[in-house]
């Protein structure tokens, strides 16, 4: 291989190796931001840079003692969540779709999407929320 | 300084230590901060909650107490009687080998045992008896294995086994389930630690015979525990050991 052809390969792989940063340096800006709906004033169940990254943590906490010991703090808990922030598509969908993180608490709990889905127009008997 | 391997490894253990230690503790603090907050009630092994049911008051052809436990519990019924869920069902007995046996009906349900098989035989501790009795399922770890529907003497658990449409009418305070868990009776947990009855007691009362009454088995002054003490009431297959939290009285 000539010395040439060993440089242009050379090239190559490095434009290669850079090329997400440069197709992130030419393309639009990331159109999604997380918006979260929060409620007027009010005090989190933990101040908020807690709740940021331990909030899961609180919950599986939370859910254990309500369900093996039988406490049921529902501040703590999901309840809790939905006393202030009523519909999780304004608040807990903000981040973790734009993560893709699936989450699966809705499955079993109640935590209504959006307004919409319980105006009443809506609400038919034996519809699925 | 020349360090030895002993004291090396020391060194390197104590910062391993250090480090996982630090790095966990700010979660745990918060979470601690829970208990501290005082003036929470738990399940506590004062009271054991138990039921006792009279036969000869359990009015024939009722079905009050299922349909109540449907509606609180949001149990679904899928119109298929091999896979329908049943927290609790009323059945027809009759004594065997005698002509013209009167025909009895009685609920049957999960009897909360004291030495409840189910519970010994899961393979990844879903099943636990709470400090107040009730046998109970954490279905957030239930793999649905199917162990303890094997193991249950009474029929008392049920597979859900296909998906079970949510609906607005449903009873918000019970969570719903996906399906390829196990569920059954629980003894309305969410109501006992509200201080109510379980919905088919209330419902017996109010529709059906007033055939079932609920109460703690330690408190003496209590209607269940006046029952057993009475040497009348009975639990179904005591001869198996499990030591059933629900009795029967007339069986």
């Amino acid at each position: 291989m000539s010395k040439e052809s060993g440089m242009v390969a050379a090239v190559l792989f490095l434009v290669l190796l850079a090329s997400p940063f440069i197709y992130n340096a030419f393309s639009a800006p990331p159109t999604h931001r997380a918006e979260l709906k929060l409620p007027d004033g009010g005090q989190c169940v933990r101040d908020t840079e807690w709740m940021r990254r331990n909030h899961m943590k609180l919950l599986m906490h939370t859910r254990d003692d309500v369900v093996r010991e039988g406490v049921r703090l529902d501040r703590e808990g999901l309840k809790g969540c939905r006393s202030c922030h009523p519909y999780r598509g304004e608040f807990c969908d903000q981040c973790h779709d734009y993560v893709g993180m699936q989450q699966e608490c809705w499955n079993c709990h109640f935590y209504p999407e959006s307004k919409t889905v319980i105006n009443d127009e809506d609400r038919e008997p034996g519809g699925t929320p | 300084m020349s360090v030895d391997r002993r004291e090396f490894l020391k060194i390197g253990g104590i910062a391993a230590a250090g480090s996982v230690a630090g790095s966990l503790l700010p979660a745990v603090t918060g979470l601690a901060a829970l208990d501290a907050g005082g003036n929470v009630s738990r399940a506590s092994g004062d009271h054991q909650w138990g039921m006792v049911i009279d036969v000869d008051k359990c009015t024939k052809g009722c079905d009050a107490c299922a349909d109540a436990c449907r509606t609180e519990n949001n149990v679904p019924l899928f119109g298929d009687p091999k896979r329908d869920i049943h927290w609790i069902r009323t059945i027809t007995v009759k004594q065997r080998g005698v002509e013209d046996a009167e025909e009895r009906q009685f609920p049957a349900m999960c009897y909360h045992c004291e030495n409840p098989p189910c519970q010994h035989v899961c393979p990844v501790a879903a099943t636990f008896t709470r400090a107040d009795g009730i046998v109970l399922i954490d279905k957030h770890r239930c793999i649905g294995c199917r162990y303890c529907m094997v193991a249950c003497p009474y029929k008392a658990r049920s597979f859900v086994s296909q998906h079970v449409a949510h609906t607005w009418d449903d009873n918000k305070d019970v969570p719903r389930r996906m399906h390829g868990v196990v569920e059954k009776c629980t003894l309305c947990v969410h109501r006992i630690d509200k201080g109510e009855e379980p919905a088919c007691v209330v419902a017996c009362r109010e529709k059906g015979g007033d055939a079932m009454s609920f109460g703690d088995l330690n408190d003496p002054a209590s209607a269940v525990a006046a029952a057993v003490r009475s040497g009348k009431a009975t639990r179904i297959r005591a001869d198996l050991g499990t030591n059933p939290r629900v009795f029967y009285l007339g069986l």
